[in-house]
């Protein structure tokens, strides 16, 4: 059974005493190792939501539990040390170097010189900042990019494995946020980190996705795989908020992970293929300029994961809940093998 | 004539002009420092509390607008002639130039930066010394520095109250129209006043650097 890293029951949460509810009775199950995307115009309560669960703000009413525990009952600072946190404008420390940055859970965790240093190096080669080049630099002699690879580093020091991200690319250039998301979601898989990450872009929410929370006015209108979200939206506001993204921009947004289906062991040699991560787009584009049957879809690695088949492609805006689901418990069942 | 008294005086009492500017930094120094003490704690407190910043800086700047002689002599009932009423009148006279730029420097910290640092899990004494401090020192060390010009004025009046310093010589002088003493009066406490300010906007500008990152030099 998945556990889940972040369970919010009933939770709301108000600053004055009349003030209206920000988070109205919100409840919400994150399982671990999930890519949880939070979905929101400004004052919706997305934000809100994410500092209820490292604690910046109390609950007025209502429970929240980390791996179980509930939050109240655990140290505040030691459990926030548990989670990365990374803020749009990054958050950074302008007083310090980008080395003394990264360093600073380390410092608080009283690690040693030689393991602060190498932990430092290994995260700047991961955010691809070369450590010889940007250790000694200060925050303000970075681009914004850099200065958000610098908040990812920090906030993955001590190894956490919850990572809550408050629009951390919201404030970048379209170029810089498509390399940054894709490095994102690497770390996520590779890592096998619990991400939960707010924005108020429908791309981005439903790109790095597997699950998008959509919140207005306090509320979770839907929560739901981006699939779903797109071909069966709960509300009215969810229909608004995605009807604007024409059929191409749907399956610009989907990954072919979300419908692959199983091999039956006999492909052409011959097939296209695309890897999981890519948009469907990307399949068609397979589909119409080759003649093939089923485009193969595979993992980073190669190695084989299921198909998709031209006529699983054209029943996409009606098709049966069932079939959805398919994708992603594949996709659950390789992990588990990876892992 | 003036050389030659000036020449002699300087001779003959050279213990004195030295003894009376020590007398004056040490009032200045054991002022400021009690002040700063008071003024860093407060003024981080009040920079969360805006309401309550307001009322007690109102307070403090209508101490800071009484002139310097009449607070002084407010003073002498209750704590007598001396030293130690004009530590107090110097601590109070800086108090609102101190906070103001204390207040200012904590309040002017980025937001995110703050819930940055606490949502690394930062106790409240981290966050302090680690990134409030350090942020605000240019502020605080500006505010430190205009309170040490100041207080290194109102402490030449302090010699009415019979708390020595270099503003003995400027009184004795005047009264006995001893223009050698009146020299010495104007160029040591303006010299120390000139020289105080540029050590410190040297460390405010150090503070500056340290605080914006090395990047602000240019």
């Amino acid at each position: 059974m998945a556990v889940n890293a972040i369970e919010l029951k009933n939770v709301s949460m108000r600053f004055g005493k009349d003030s209206k509810d920000v988070v109205k009775n919100v409840s919400i199950k994150i399982p671990e190792n999930s890519f949880v995307t939070v979905l929101g115009t400004s004052g919706s309560g997305k934000t809100t939501l994410i500092k209820l669960i490292n604690r910046l703000y109390e609950a007025t009413s209502g429970e929240i539990f980390f791996f179980g525990k509930n939050i109240r009952e655990l140290n505040v600072e030691n459990y926030r040390r548990q989670i990365g946190y990374v803020i749009q404008q990054s958050g950074l420390f302008p007083h310090m170097t980008v080395e003394q940055n990264v360093a600073v859970i380390p410092k608080m965790l009283k690690w040693d010189e030689k393991r602060t240093q190498s932990r430092v190096d290994e995260l700047l080669k991961l955010v691809r900042l070369p450590p010889a080049v940007f250790k000694n630099r200060f925050p303000s002699q970075l681009s914004g990019g850099q200065q958000q690879r610098v908040g990812i580093a920090r906030a993955l020091a001590a190894n956490p494995s919850v990572l809550l991200m408050d629009e951390p690319f919201g404030a970048l250039d379209a170029i810089t946020r498509q390399k940054l998301q894709a490095e994102i979601l690497e770390i996520q898989k590779r890592f096998r980190k619990t991400i939960l990450f707010v924005t108020h872009d429908v791309h981005e929410a439903f790109k790095l996705g597997e699950r998008t929370v959509i919140m207005k006015g306090g509320e979770i209108q839907q929560y739901d795989t981006p699939y779903n979200i797109l071909f069966h939206p709960a509300n009215e506001f969810v229909r608004r908020i995605v009807s604007s993204e024409n059929f191409v921009e749907k399956l610009r947004v989907l990954r072919a992970s979300s419908i692959v289906h199983p091999s039956d062991g006999i492909e052409a040699p011959d097939a296209p293929s695309v890897n999981a991560g890519d948009t469907l787009l990307d399949v068609l584009d397979q589909f119409l300029t080759t003649n093939a049957a089923a485009v193969l879809v595979t993992d980073k690695q190669g190695g084989l994961l299921g198909r998709i088949t031209w006529e699983q492609f054209r029943l996409i805006p009606g098709r049966p809940d069932s079939e959805i689901y398919r994708g992603a418990a594949l996709r659950a069942v390789k992990g588990v093998r990876q892992g | 004539m003036f050389f030659s008294n000036l020449l002699e005086y300087t001779a003959n009492h050279f213990d004195v002009l030295v003894s009376c500017f020590i007398r004056h930094l040490a009032l200045v120094t054991t002022s400021l420092f009690f002040s700063v003490v008071v003024a860093i704690p407060l003024g981080w407190f009040l920079s969360r509390k805006k309401e309550l910043s307001i009322v007690v800086l109102s307070i403090f700047s209508i101490i800071y607008s009484i002139p310097s002689l009449s607070l002084l002599s407010i003073f002498i009932p209750i704590t007598g002639l001396g030293f130690k009423t004009a530590v107090i009148v110097l601590l109070l006279y800086s108090q609102f130039i101190l906070l103001r730029n204390i207040i200012a420097g904590f309040s002017s910290i980025g937001k995110n930066v703050i819930e940055a640092g606490k949502g690394m899990g930062m106790s409240k004494t981290q966050l302090f010394f680690w990134i409030q401090l350090p942020l605000a020192a240019p502020a605080i060390l500006s505010g430190i520095r205009i309170a040490t010009v100041s207080a290194i004025g109102i402490a030449d009046i302090a010699a009415s109250v019979g708390a020595g310093g270099i503003g003995t010589l400027l009184f004795q002088g005047m009264q006995t129209m001893d223009y050698v003493k009146m020299f010495w009066g104007t160029v040591l406490s303006a010299g120390l006043a000139f020289c105080a300010n540029q050590i410190l906007s040297d460390l405010e500008h150090v503070a500056l650097l340290k605080a914006s990152g090395w990047s602000a030099e240019t």
